[in-house]
This record gives C-alpha cells, sequence and structure tokens, in this order.
C-alpha cells in the first residue's frame, strides 16, 4: 500500500504562514480494499431512490447539477488562492482529485420533489476491527423536500484503519435537508469526510457532525449559497483525546440576497489533543441583507492540549450583518465545586459537563441507536464503563 | 459575476499583473489632503542610486559613520533580504520595485537643537503640520524626520534632568550609549524575522533613542514626526525604546508625505522594552500618501508587571502591512492595543496586532475598529497565542467593522493558538453598515444624510480617539472627516 501527501482544508484568505493554518498537509493511502461494510436503511420510502454508479458518472453528475457555480480563482480580494474545484468542497481539489481515484464506486440518493420521507436515511459504515475504505456520495434533494440523512463510521474502540469519504449535496429550491456524521471510529483511524453542498433559492441545509472517533481526522464542509434566501446551518460538536489530532475546515459562500448562515461548535479537548478549526462566513458582492454568525466553545480539560481556531468573515457588500465569537477556557471552578458539593467526583462531574456540552448538537440526531452510541463513546473516553 | 466582471477583478487583485502606476494615478484623485501634500524643493540633497546593492549599503554605512559591526550588520541584512521571499499572505505589493526606490535621501542640514536653526524651507514643512506648535504647548521632547535623517531632535531642560535620554539612533549608536545600542538594536525584530524586517536591518536610517530610568514618570508626551518628502524614496527610522523598572512614558509618531505617481515606501522599524512594573503608551497616526507601501514593523517585549498599551490609527498609505506585536513574557505583563483602520479608495490596508502570552497571568485586551468605502479594502489579521507556560492568561479581542458601500472590502482574519488550559480566550467581531434608522433618526432631527453618516463614523471611532491626547483626537477626527466628505463629494 503506498502513501502520498496531499494538501486539504485550504483556509479561503491566506494569513502568516508561521501560524500553520494555512492548510493541512496529510499523508492518504492508495490502493484501498473497500473492506468496511455498509448497512443502509431508510431507502425504502417514498420519494426516496439510490442507485450506484462509476465515480466519474457521479462526479459529472453534480458538477451538471451545481450549475450556478463557476471556478474562482480570485477571492478575498488579495490572494490567489487554492479554488480548484467547480463544486466546492471544505477539503478542496486535491483531496476530491484523490478520492476519484481511490474510490471503487459512487452513490447517488435522490430525493423526490415535494417528497418528505418520514424517516431518515441511514448509512453505517462499520470498519469492525480496522479496514481501509473510501466513498463517494451525491446527494439530491429535489425542489420542495424534506429529509434527513444520517451517516455513521464505526468500529471496534481499538481499531486501525482509514477512511475517505467525499459526500456533495444539491438543494433544490425550497428543499430542506439535514445531513448528519458521525464518527466514532476506533483508535487507531485516520478519517478524511469532506462535504460541499450548493443550496438553491430558499434551501436549507443542516449540517451536523460528531468527531469523536479517529487519531487523525480531517474534516470539511463548504457550502455554495447559491440561491437568495438560502440557508445553511452547521453545527459540529467534537472531543480530542489522548494525542490524537482533528483538523477541520467549514465556509459558507453567501452569494444569494438575504441569505442565512449559522456556525456553532462545541468542543472538547483533553491529554495531548491537537486541533485546528478554521471556519469562514464569506459575504459576496450581492448578498445584500445576508447575516452570518459563527460561535466556537472550547473545553480545554488538559495543560497540555493545543487548540487552534481560525473565525473568519470576509466580506464585499455592504449590507450585510457578519459576526463571530470564541470562548477558550477550562472548566468552571465555580461550577465543579458546586457540583461536588453535591456528592458527585471531579470526574464524575467533568463528564457531566462534557455531555452538556456535546448534548446540543447531539440531541439533533434522530436516531437513538446513534444517540446511545455516542453517549457510550463519551463514556468510554473516560473510563466510565 | 461573468467572466468579464471576474477579469476586472483579476486586473485589480492579481499579483501576476503590474497596474500599480495606473492604480496609484487614479487613486490620487480624491480627497482634498493639501495640509499633509505640499512638496518641497530637493534641490541640494544627498542621493544615493535607485536599488538596493551591496554598494549601495556600503555608501550609506560610510555616509553615517557607522562603528564597524553596524556595517557587518547592514551587509548580512542585505544578504537576508535577497535570499527571503516576499509575504503570499497579504495585499499585493507588485507596484513596489526596490530598483527603483531611493533608499537613501539626506536633506542639506545637519540636526539641530533649535527650530531657528533648521533650514526655512524644511522648517516650513513643520510648521504647517503643526510641530513646532505642539512642542511649545504640550510635548516634553521632539524629534523631526525630514526623507533620511533628523533634522531637529530637543528635550526639555526639566525632563533631561530627570535623566531621560531622548536622541536620534545615529548618535546613540556611537555616543554615550553606544554599548546599550549594540545589546538591544534588532534583537526583538531580528532581520530574520521577515524580508522587510531584513531590508530595514541594511538600510536604516534616522529615528529616534529613548530612555527612560527606573522610577522616572515622564508627564508629558514625546514625539517623532516622519516626513518623507522625496519622489520615489524610501524612509526606514529605527525607534528604539527602553523604559526601565518603574518608569513610564508616552511615546507619540506622527508621519505623513506628499502624494507622488510613483511609488513610495516606509519600512520603519520599532522596538520597545518595557521592563518590569513600567508602562509604556505608544500613539500613532499614520498618515502617508497615497502612492505609499508602508511595511512597517513594530514589536514590544513586557516584563513582569509592566504594562504597555498601543493606539493605532491607520489612515494613509495605498499598501499597509502593519501588526504591533507584544511580547507579554514577565508574570502578570498586560498589554491593551486600542486601533483604527480607515481604508478609502485606492488603499488596501492590512492591519492588527499579535499577542504573545509567556508568562504567568499576562493579560491583553484588543479593540479596533475598520472602515471600508470607496473601493478600500481594510483587514483585520491578528493571532492571540497562549504559550504552555502562561498560566492563568487572559486575552479578550473585540473588533468590528463598517462598511460604507458595496464596491469596498472588510475581512477579519483572527487566529487563536491556546496551549495551556487554564487560560480565558474570548474572541467578537461583527461586520455590518451605518445603520438606516440611526441615519433617519438624525436626518428627522434637521441633520443632513452627510452629516449623519459622519457623526455616526466618528461616534464608531470614538473608543480610539478618546485613547489620544485631545490635539491628537482632533487630527485623527479631521483625518475622518476628510475620508468622509471624499465619499461624499
Amino acid at each position: 500500500m503506498n502513501e502520498q501527501d496531499i494538501r486539504i482544508n485550504h483556509l479561503p484568505c491566506l494569513t502568516w504562514n508561521r501560524l500553520g493554518v494555512n492548510h493541512r498537509s496529510v499523508p492518504v493511502k492508495s490502493g484501498l480494499e473497500g473492506a468496511a461494510k455498509l448497512m443502509e436503511s431508510g431507502l425504502d420510502q417514498d420519494g426516496i431512490t439510490s442507485e450506484n454508479v462509476t465515480v466519474s458518472e457521479a462526479e459529472a453528475y453534480a458538477d451538471s447539477l451545481a450549475h450556478g457555480i463557476r471556478r474562482e480563482k480570485y477571492v478575498a480580494g488579495k490572494t490567489a488562492i487554492y479554488m480548484t474545484q467547480a463544486f466546492q468542497t471544505g477539503l478542496g481539489g486535491e483531496f476530491t482529485d484523490y478520492i476519484d481515484k481511490v474510490a471503487g464506486d459512487a452513490s447517488i440518493y435522490r430525493v423526490a420533489a415535494n417528497a418528505k420521507p418520514a424517516k431518515p436515511v441511514i448509512l453505517n459504515y462499520d470498519f469492525g476491527a480496522g479496514a481501509d475504505d473510501a466513498a463517494i456520495h451525491v446527494i439530491v434533494a429535489g425542489e420542495n423536500s424534506e429529509s434527513t440523512f444520517l451517516i455513521n463510521y464505526r468500529s471496534d474502540a481499538d481499531a486501525a484503519g482509514f477512511s475517505a469519504v467525499g459526500t456533495k449535496v444539491i438543494l433544490g429550491k425550497g428543499a430542506k435537508l439535514n445531513l448528519i456524521k458521525v464518527n466514532l471510529l476506533g483508535s487507531g483511524f485516520e478519517q478524511l469526510d469532506d462535504t460541499g453542498a450548493v443550496a438553491e433559492e430558499s434551501a436549507v441545509f443542516s449540517f451536523r457532525q460528531m468527531e469523536l472517533g479517529g487519531a487523525e481526522t480531517y474534516s470539511g464542509c463548504y457550502v455554495d449559497q447559491n440561491g437568495q434566501k438560502s440557508e445553511a446551518y452547521i453545527d459540529s460538536g467534537y472531543m480530542v483525546s489522548e494525542d490524537h489530532t482533528l483538523d477541520l475546515n467549514y465556509v459558507t459562500a453567501q452569494r444569494g440576497k438575504k441569505t442565512v448562515s449559522n456556525f456553532n461548535f462545541k468542543g472538547v479537548l483533553q491529554d495531548r489533543a491537537r486541533k485546528t478549526l478554521r471556519d469562514t462566513i464569506d459575504f459576496r458582492n450581492g448578498s445584500a441583507g445576508s447575516v452570518g454568525d459563527e460561535q466556537e466553545d472550547v473545553l480545554l480539560l488538559d495543560p497540555t492540549v493545543v487548540n487552534k481556531s481560525v473565525p473568519v468573515i470576509l466580506c464585499e457588500e455592504e449590507d450585510v450583518d457578519g459576526r463571530h465569537g470564541a470562548s477558550i477556557g477550562r472548566l468552571s471552578e465555580d461550577m465543579l465545586y458546586y457540583l461536588e458539593t453535591r456528592g458527585l467526583s471531579e470526574k464524575v462531574a467533568t463528564v457531566m459537563m462534557v455531555r452538556g456540552r456535546l448534548h446540543s448538537i447531539e440531541r439533533e440526531i434522530p436516531d437513538d441507536e446513534t444517540q446511545n452510541a455516542i453517549d457510550a463513546f463519551i463514556s468510554e473516553q473516560f473510563g466510565m464503563d | 459575476m461573468s467572466d468579464a466582471e471576474v477579469k476586472d477583478r483579476a486586473v485589480h487583485f492579481d499579483p501576476a499583473i503590474d497596474n500599480s502606476k495606473d492604480d496609484i494615478n487614479a487613486y490620487l484623485e480624491g480627497t482634498d489632503r493639501s495640509l499633509y501634500d505640499f512638496k518641497d524643493d530637493e534641490k541640494d540633497f544627498y542621493k544615493v542610486k535607485e536599488g538596493l546593492t551591496p554598494e549601495i549599503v556600503d555608501q550609506i554605512s560610510k555616509e553615517k559613520h557607522d562603528p564597524e559591526w553596524m556595517h557587518e550588520f547592514r551587509l548580512k541584512s542585505l544578504d537576508l533580504y535577497n535570499r527571503m521571499q516576499v509575504p503570499a499572505w497579504g495585499p499585493p505589493i507588485d507596484g513596489l520595485h526596490m530598483d527603483q526606490i531611493v533608499t537613501y535621501v539626506r536633506p542639506n542640514t545637519k540636526m539641530k537643537g533649535s527650530w531657528d536653526e533648521v533650514p526655512e524651507e524644511i522648517k516650513s514643512a513643520f510648521d504647517k503640520l503643526g510641530i513646532p506648535k505642539a512642542e511649545h504647548e504640550y510635548l516634553a521632547g521632539v524629534g523631526a524626520q525630514y526623507d533620511s535623517e533628523l533634522v531637529y531632535h530637543n528635550l526639555q531642560d526639566f525632563v533631561a534632568q530627570q535623566g531621560v535620554v531622548y536622541t536620534d539612533m545615529e548618535s546613540a549608536l556611537t555616543g554615550e550609549y553606544a554599548d546599550m545600542v549594540k545589546e538591544y538594536f534588532m534583537k526583538l525584530v531580528p532581520p530574520t524575522d521577515h524580508k522587510f524586517a531584513a531590508l530595514h536591518g541594511a538600510v536604516w536610517s534616522g529615528g529616534s533613542f529613548v530612555y527612560v530610568p527606573k522610577g522616572v514618570k515622564v508627564s508629558i508626551p514625546l514625539q517623532s514626526y516622519f516626513r518623507l518628502n522625496a519622489k520615489g524614496a524610501g524612509q526606514f527610522e529605527h525607534t528604539l525604546i527602553i523604559v526601565d523598572e518603574g518608569a513610564d512614558l508616552h511615546f507619540i509618531e506622527g508621519c505623513s508625505a506628499p502624494k507622488w505617481n510613483v511609488a513610495n515606501l516606509h519600512a520603519g522599524c520599532v522596538e520597545l522594552y518595557v521592563k518590569k512594573n513600567a508602562r509604556l503608551r505608544y500613539s500613532t497616526i499614520e498618515n502617508w500618501s497615497k502612492n505609499m507601501y508602508n511595511l512597517n514593523t513594530k514589536r514590544a517585549l513586557v516584563e513582569e508587571g509592566g504594562r504597555m498599551e498601543w493606539v493605532s490609527g491607520s489612515f494613509g498609505s495605498h499598501v499597509s502591512y502593519l501588526y504591533p506585536t507584544t511580547i507579554l513574557k514577565g508574570k502578570g505583563a498586560d498589554c491593551e492595543y486600542t486601533g483604527i483602520t480607515f481604508a478609502g479608495k485606492g488603499q488596501d490596508l492590512d492591519t492588527g496586532t499579535r499577542m504573545v502570552h509567556i508568562g504567568e497571568n499576562t493579560t491583553s485586551l484588543v479593540t479596533t475598529k475598520s472602515l471600508s468605502k470607496d473601493g478600500g479594502i481594510s483587514t483585520y489579521r491578528s493571532a492571540v497565542e497562549i504559550m504552555p507556560s502562561a498560566h492563568g492568561a487572559k486575552s479578550s479581542v473585540d473588533c468590528q467593522s463598517l462598511m460604507l458601500d458595496n464596491i469596498s472590502r472588510s475581512d477579519t482574519i483572527p487566529e487563536m493558538d491556546v496551549r495551556v488550559n487554564d487560560a480565558d480566550v474570548g474572541h467578537e467581531a461583527k461586520i455590518g453598515r451605518i445603520s438606516d434608522e440611526a441615519v433617519f433618526y438624525l436626518m428627522s432631527r434637521g441633520i443632513s444624510e452627510a452629516e449623519a453618516r459622519a457623526m455616526i463614523v466618528s461616534g464608531f471611532a470614538n473608543p480610539v480617539s478618546k485613547e489620544l491626547p485631545l490635539e491628537y483626537a482632533a487630527e485623527m477626527n479631521n483625518l475622518i472627516k476628510l475620508e468622509m466628505e471624499g465619499s461624499m463629494s
């Protein structure tokens, strides 16, 4: 099995190189075995169809639907940057090129116009004791449809392996789509999870992500808000332990009038964990009346963690309202003391606070089994089986 | 956006396209800045050739009677400069051609201690800028630099009697404080730091040296004013300030230049040492002309219990890279940064700050405002770095941006790097426009729309202006008014 380095998670507007946040170079594998088990459910509902196609067919199909998007070279007014994709994604062009080569095939999921399936479509990837795999999904939400897709990545607790997934989402006019991704992989995994979405007029894209597992996790999402009054909600909960790495890149490009973007990040770092979060609101010319908000709340449990946060706002439109806020620190001693006076040990109190922090993301997952798995995973991380 | 529009933007922003001269000529139309834009004759001035070669550096060193270590330092810096890359992350500086920049211009006078002895045409320039009047009314000392050399330097007797040293860098380099200068010069901003720090190391000239002895509190400010008159020239002044234990100083820096239709360059360097329990306030109103590439470096090192205060107003320049940096080394060291940037037509002002927390219980507070109008680009760029040793550190950043039209840009690019868990780091940013309701309210009180917008902008800038001495706050408000008038005409 060969390895190569690719550059991913490009900050849309470069900053000082020595900060080490402009992009990330990561090793990726080729010649994958494709051994993860995929269990799908919810596909038998009215208005939902799926189809296995070749990678090139899937990419061409996604690009053809993203007709409003053009290849860009100049963003942020000053720096020629990595915008090599016609259909932009969070991890970027080198990842798309990579996964197109290593993924065996691809799946297209369609939600018919006006369809509102009651249950989520669930894709469970089980890597068992360890496997290397790559997958490509294209999800097309028809006009005025309402649907939820939940993608789970799981393995045995100590398993090692490699996972690369690319997901492209096209939301037609008025479509509402919840895409949820939950990473509960073992402590030896490298995971690359890439998402790109195009939202047409009045479409609502909600992206929720729980990044809890894996040794090295790289994830990104780029939402092109092409249509006026489109909305994008990105909620991410993460917990990073041991000497693991989490590297994230989220961007909303707000092009249409009266668009909305909202980022909400809740994180916990412990041991010698290292995490980088780039989150960018990009108000393009023409996005009059748009609003954007990004908030991050990071809990640092140990003095050996490294937390990097880069909350960016790019703006070339006057009539917008953009905000960001970040709060980074340890648990409140007053709160811990209060809980301890109520008979809870420091450890139990800490886990309670961690759960509380992640619960705001977790509770939006419409699948009890997944929520239980997340609870169990957090307990295991703190040795509280 | 059509392909043609994309191409138009590309012409404006593509670093590969040299559009600098056209841009500068176009941008020089506009705001009336006659207060700052007057030009003086350069008759009998001494100049080196355009460009940057070892021979030119030798020539500057010889003209300035450098000690040998400084001569070697310059040549090593030049070597570094030639080996370093221009930054890829900031505004384009492709219109800056070093082979067209004159790095040393000496007016036909030596430094004087009395304005009466300064040649009339140069004195007249500083009179127009109000410097002698300011000195007389509310400053403890003044240094006035014209092109590459100081032409005037004076410290009031009562301050000198306290043991305060305020002199030009050249005198300090060879005089009583030579050892101190050698110990501190470009140690905080080494030439290896970046390409324009290396350039500064090679061709620096002028600037001020200040030493405030232990426990001395200078009750009224010192000021250095930098005037770059020569067409196509660079100014590379070096400011070195040491505020010893328990001492207190307010230092004000001002600068201006007339407008030319070719690029000028400012690559100064400011090194500030704030010792134990000392306090230093460093205030700047930067008002370079709009053909200026302002690639300036400022850095402070703060010891235990020390306090550093930056007040920074950026109004001029075609392109600015300016990020005053504070290293909070000692336990309980503290820094407050208050800044405003106003980018108008043809300006790409990339400003911000960097706070490095090393000591325990260090604190930093950043408050910035930025405005963009008439196609101007303002970027707030920052980093807050909390090192593993900075237990109990606290940092709070608040940056607000105001867009005055939809042909401008405003970007906010902060970074936080936290490596200890008992730190408390907060960051807030907001970007938006002038509220229609506020304008309507003022107009309903009989105020014109233009005046209403100007009043709102002045109010937006108020947190910065209130940190300045009255006379400088008035100058800043006048600059804002000029820019607003430019946008209304």
